[in-house]
């Protein structure tokens, strides 16, 4: 009997600890960004760990009836979410923010974003002729991509790193920031899935094969620009969190977040997968989502912003301060509870900063 | 497919220039006839230029129709009589047509010019300066008119005006006196800045939208520049190290006129008409320095000051890190006709001469050279490899060395004693025959050898012959039903029939991609089982000279027709050129790619001869290239060439005329002076490489300091 179980454990140990330690360390170490530590939470989910603890406890707890027990005090009630790991912290918050924001569509090619229950964009899709116009932008920013191929590869799976290196949020007296930030790109990925289905457009290669994108051309809808969404989202709450002010001001003073976010957003054009329209519709979405999260969490009004589908010439920066600017105000709400005490956290990362 | 040659004949030559009309009949990669039909051309006369008359015909000259003034007459030439006269050689053949990208060329330029008899802007326009302004000249692609490093402490530039010659015409109406392009002054160059930073001058500058404001970047236009968008900008690191300083920094400055020249796919992967574009640009850098002079100096004399000016304008230091590889190389180059011309022209009136500063270019170990020395009723080939996948022409000049004309008989009269059979890949024989002045043969579509003659200036009456071979790219996408050349050996057999012996030497033209920064760039060269590409044991690239090394330094190209000895930039070598070379600053070793003379005796007026002297192109073994501003404001790049060792002896120049330790216009022995002097004291473990290769000597120029020092280093 003994030796069966022993042979029994081995066998499941061994096989299942190699296979499964191993994927589930590549996966979650991989899968989850943000320098999320091994703890001992983790390990409990690793067969030898689990194992181990079994015989542990097997070993030394004996036989302990319930009315035997010895009765702990009461746990308190943890405070905030630093209970929380990062990741559950992360996953929380795009569930608390995701559930703020919805996208519906009323007409063939347009979509509406709502925030809190209040119109925050209304998005109409261009139409083909201008797309086709857009392809000399297309051609002429193809010339860049020997200077910006590692950029490109780079951001096609990590922006926030970019961030990171125009503003200190790696460090870790400013991970409730990065988790925010994390959270909030995560949101705008959803968003924008559903406002790209809403507003199907094709992309560049669909027009002439000579655009030859350099990275695989997704399977998405061209307008707008997801990278565009998530980088101006990211700029809009990070220059909100570093300065108290809203995109506007960052974009008129054209801050370094919206430099970086502009470069990531011109980066997909030079790789020959978006158009500057995209980028310039992507851009107003995240400027957004990025005020309306603020908005959420600190009781100011969400803006209403329009693109109508009328566009011509380079996505710039003066472009979209005018769009910013011919945004309008809403109604002020209550905070989303949940959202305020994260991004208070997050303000308090800046200290001193924060007015 | 048999590749045959029709005969000699002149009728297929149908414009003044040979590249011009090769590049016409085959319609040029990037030039497809969708993107031709996007352009417009307009008329320029090398003939005007060529033949020496004064630079307002030349400017008359270039737009269909215009009668030239009287002033181009033979007695307005008669400062240089020994100019070839090709309007009398090329008679009734058409002026080279110059594409210009459609909306950067102004059709009414003629008009106003006939009109005005000038291309002055208006005088309020221009800026009023101090009589103690020196002019830095910057012709180059991509020079960042925003950047800082050319801009005071305040915020406001430097750069007293800048021609964007192919920029799209923002002004059109007001600016009918500019032949194309867009020009900018001091005054609306800081307009631009205020209106494109955050909190004045001195603000944070939307380097993206300032640069599409002024013309410098444009994204749409199939010919526009984007130079600037990119990491590394050549005319911007060029100017920096030409004219450049940290604001506040308390180095001298000069005044720079810059101007951006076309891009690549406007000048031609081999520099068609880089000479139409430089010669403008270079007029208009002294003539708007003139315009500056005489406008400041007027306004000082309202005030009294008149004795702090001189009558002979400001000191003028141009810098171009451009040429081309082929050529005559005697300096009687169009180009370098020019230069002379207007020099002399500037001379009658009184003002001081432009001084040119070019590269003696990168092309060293090309194998884009070759000199032969044939008897008399000699024959020798040279083999001339062009690649697959060549997206872009290929070109041979084959001259011959001076040849006597003692009865001074007229091109068209005289027997050229060089025979020639070029031999296609895959090609059959079929005989060598001279040809005559002016003529060619072709196979059609494939390949055409041109023939002509070149009056050679000085005084004793001589001239010399050149046979052009152009072959078509060896991969065309954009024209699939047009014939490609093959790639591989064309073997061109050449035979001596003159009376004594005859030397020829043969260069490989320029040849880029036409796209900036693509891989598909190729380049054809000369090959012989003689030529020693590397150094055995070391395995080190071969110079044309060991270093370090000790007298008598042997010359390691002899024994090879294909040598590194002659693959001097083309343009570079008027006299009236400083041709600068380039050497690594640790070691004082000269850069294996920076080019060399002949290296035998010329005419001292001949610029083959050697480089002027030498200037950094490297910091050390371990850091290739040398320092400067990068396209984007405050950004540093490292970059090699000898480029940079043009600009920083143009900086060298600049600065002893700001400190006053060389005085204009004799500033060649105040360079030369000081590079031997270098040499003098022997700072290197080496005797001073040969004069071919370096000039007179190397002066150690270190990089120029990024940022002013705000404190004492401890």
């Amino acid at each position: 009997m003994g030796v069966a179980m022993v042979t029994a454990a081995g066998g499941h140990a061994g096989g299942h600890a190699g296979g499964h330690a191993g994927g589930h360390a590549g996966g979650h170490a991989g899968g989850h960004a943000g320098g999320h530590d091994a703890n001992v939470r983790d390990m409990v989910s690793s067969p030898l760990l689990t194992h181990a603890l079994t015989m542990t406890h097997d070993g030394i707890a004996g036989f302990w009836p319930p009315e035997d027990m010895i009765a702990l005090p009461d746990p308190p009630t943890p405070k905030g979410l630093s209970y929380l790991s990062e990741f559950r912290r992360k996953q929380l918050l795009e569930a608390v923010i995701s559930a703020q924001f919805s996208v519906h569509s009323s007409a063939k090619g347009s979509a509406v974003v709502r925030a809190g229950g209040t119109d925050t964009l209304k998005i109409v899709r261009p139409n083909t002729d201008l797309f086709r116009k857009q392809l000399e932008y297309v051609a002429g920013y193809s010339e860049l991509r020997i200077d910006r191929n590692e950029e490109i590869v780079a951001q096609a799976t990590d922006i926030l790193v970019f961030f990171a290196a125009v503003s200190p949020i790696s460090s870790p007296h400013r991970k409730v920031t990065f988790e925010l930030l994390a959270a909030v790109q995560a949101v705008c990925v959803m968003i924008a899935m559903q406002v790209k289905h809403y507003c199907w457009c094709p992309r560049p290669i669909d027009f002439a094969p000579q655009v030859q994108p350099v990275v695989l051309t997704p399977d998405h809808s061209t307008f707008p620009s997801g990278h565009a969404t998530e980088a101006f989202a990211i700029a809009t709450v990070l220059y909100r969190l570093m300065t108290g002010r809203p995109s506007v001001d960052g974009v008129k003073a054209w801050a370094m977040p919206f430099r970086l976010a502009q470069r990531i957003a011109i980066n997909r054009t030079v790789a020959g997968v978006h158009f500057p329209v995209d980028s310039a519709a992507g851009a107003l979405l995240g400027c957004a989502i990025g005020d309306a999260v603020a908005a959420l969490a600190e009781k100011t009004a969400v803006r209403h912003h329009v693109f109508d589908g009328r566009f011509s010439g380079d996505f710039t920066h003066a472009w979209l301060r005018d769009a910013l600017l011919a945004g309008a105000g809403g109604k002020k709400r209550a905070p989303v509870a949940l959202l305020k005490l994260q991004w208070e956290a997050a303000k308090a990362d800046w200290g001193a900063r924060v007015p | 497919m048999t590749l045959r040659w029709t005969g000699w004949d002149a009728a297929t030559w149908k414009t003044a220039s040979p590249y011009v009309d090769w590049f016409y009949e085959l319609s040029l990669p990037g030039f497809s006839p969708q993107r031709a039909q996007s352009r417009s051309a307009m008329c320029f006369s090398t003939a005007a230029a060529e033949e020496g008359a004064p630079f307002s015909d030349f400017l008359c000259a270039t737009k269909h129709g215009v009668a030239r003034p009287k002033s181009s007459t033979r007695a307005a030439r008669s400062h240089r009589p020994n100019l070839p006269n090709l309007d009398e050689e090329f008679g009734a053949i058409s002026h080279p047509r110059v594409p210009i990208p459609q909306g950067a060329d102004n059709p009414e330029f003629a008009s106003y010019y006939n009109q005005h008899g000038n291309w002055a802007p208006d005088e309020a326009d221009l800026p009023e300066v101090g009589a103690d302004t020196i002019v830095a000249g910057v012709i180059d692609t991509g020079i960042a008119l925003g950047n800082n490093r050319f801009r005071n402490k305040d915020g406001s530039t430097r750069i007293l005006a800048a021609w964007q010659q192919t920029a799209m015409r923002l002004d059109a109406q007001k600016q009918r006196y500019l032949p194309f392009g867009t020009e900018l002054y001091r005054h609306q160059i800081d307009s631009l800045l205020v209106q494109h930073s955050l909190g004045g001058l001195a603000g944070n500058l939307a380097e993206a939208e300032f640069n599409s404001a002024a013309g410098l970047v444009n994204m749409v236009n199939v010919h526009g520049p984007r130079e600037l968008a990119g990491r590394f900008a050549h005319g911007t690191i060029v100017a920096d190290l030409v004219a450049g300083a940290a604001p506040g920094s308390e180095e001298g400055r000069p005044g720079i006129i810059a101007v951006n020249l076309p891009d690549r796919r406007t000048i031609d992967s081999s520099g068609i008409f880089l000479d139409y574009f430089a010669i403008y640009a270079v007029k208009r850098i002294a003539d708007l320095a003139d315009l500056i002079f005489q406008k400041s100096r007027k306004a000082a004399i309202g005030r009294g000051e008149s004795d702090r000016w001189p009558a002979s304008g400001f000191p003028i230091v141009i810098n171009m890190s451009f040429g081309k590889n082929a050529g005559a190389k005697d300096g009687s180059d169009f180009f370098s006709a020019a230069i002379r011309e207007m020099n002399a022209e500037r001379s009658s009136r009184g003002y001081l001469p432009v001084q040119m500063v070019i590269p003696v270019g990168n092309h060293n170990l090309d194998q884009s050279y070759a000199e032969l020395q044939l008897a008399n009723g000699a024959s020798d080939e040279i083999v001339f490899v062009t690649p697959p996948e060549d997206h872009t022409s290929n070109y041979i000049e084959i001259w011959t060395d001076r040849i006597d004309n003692p009865d001074r008989k007229n091109p068209a009269e005289i027997a050229i004693p060089l025979e020639i059979e070029v031999l296609a890949p895959n090609g059959r024989v079929q005989g060598a025959l001279a040809g005559a002045h002016r003529h060619a043969r072709q196979i059609p579509g494939v390949a055409k050898l041109y023939c002509y003659i070149r009056p050679n200036w000085g005084a004793a009456p001589s001239y010399k012959a050149c046979y052009l071979l152009c072959t078509a790219p060896t991969l065309r996408h954009d024209a699939p039903d047009t014939a490609t050349a093959p790639s591989g050996r064309w073997i061109v057999k050449l035979i001596n029939r003159s009376a004594g012996a005859l030397r020829v030497f043969a260069s490989v033209q320029t040849d880029q991609s036409i796209l900036p920064h693509s891989g598909t760039g190729r380049r054809a060269r000369i090959v012989h089982r003689d030529y020693q590409r590397f150094d055995a044991p070391s395995g080190r690239l071969r110079d044309s000279y060991p270093y370090p090394s000790r007298a008598p330094i042997p010359n390691l190209d002899a024994g090879s027709p294909v040598r590194r000895h002659g693959s001097i930039n083309a343009t570079a070598l008027a006299s009236e050129t400083f041709a600068i070379a380039g050497f690594r600053l640790s070691d004082g070793r000269p850069a294996d790619y920076s080019a060399t003379g002949h290296g035998y005796d010329l005419d001292p007026l001949d610029g083959r001869r050697a480089p002027t002297v030498s200037f950094p192109t490297d910091d050390s073994i371990c850091h290739a290239g040398v320092f400067g501003a990068g396209a984007a404001n405050g950004s540093v790049v490292a970059m090699r060439g000898t480029s940079l060792a043009s600009a920083f002896a143009a900086r060298w120049v600049l600065q002893g005329l700001l400190a006053g330790s060389i005085k204009a216009p004799d500033l060649l022995s105040g360079l030369t002076a000081a590079a031997k002097a270098t040499e003098a004291k022997s700072p290197y473990r080496s005797d001073t490489p040969p004069m071919p290769k370096i000039g007179h000597g190397r002066i150690g120029m270190r990089n120029v300091r990024r940022v002013p020092p705000t404190s004492k280093p401890p």
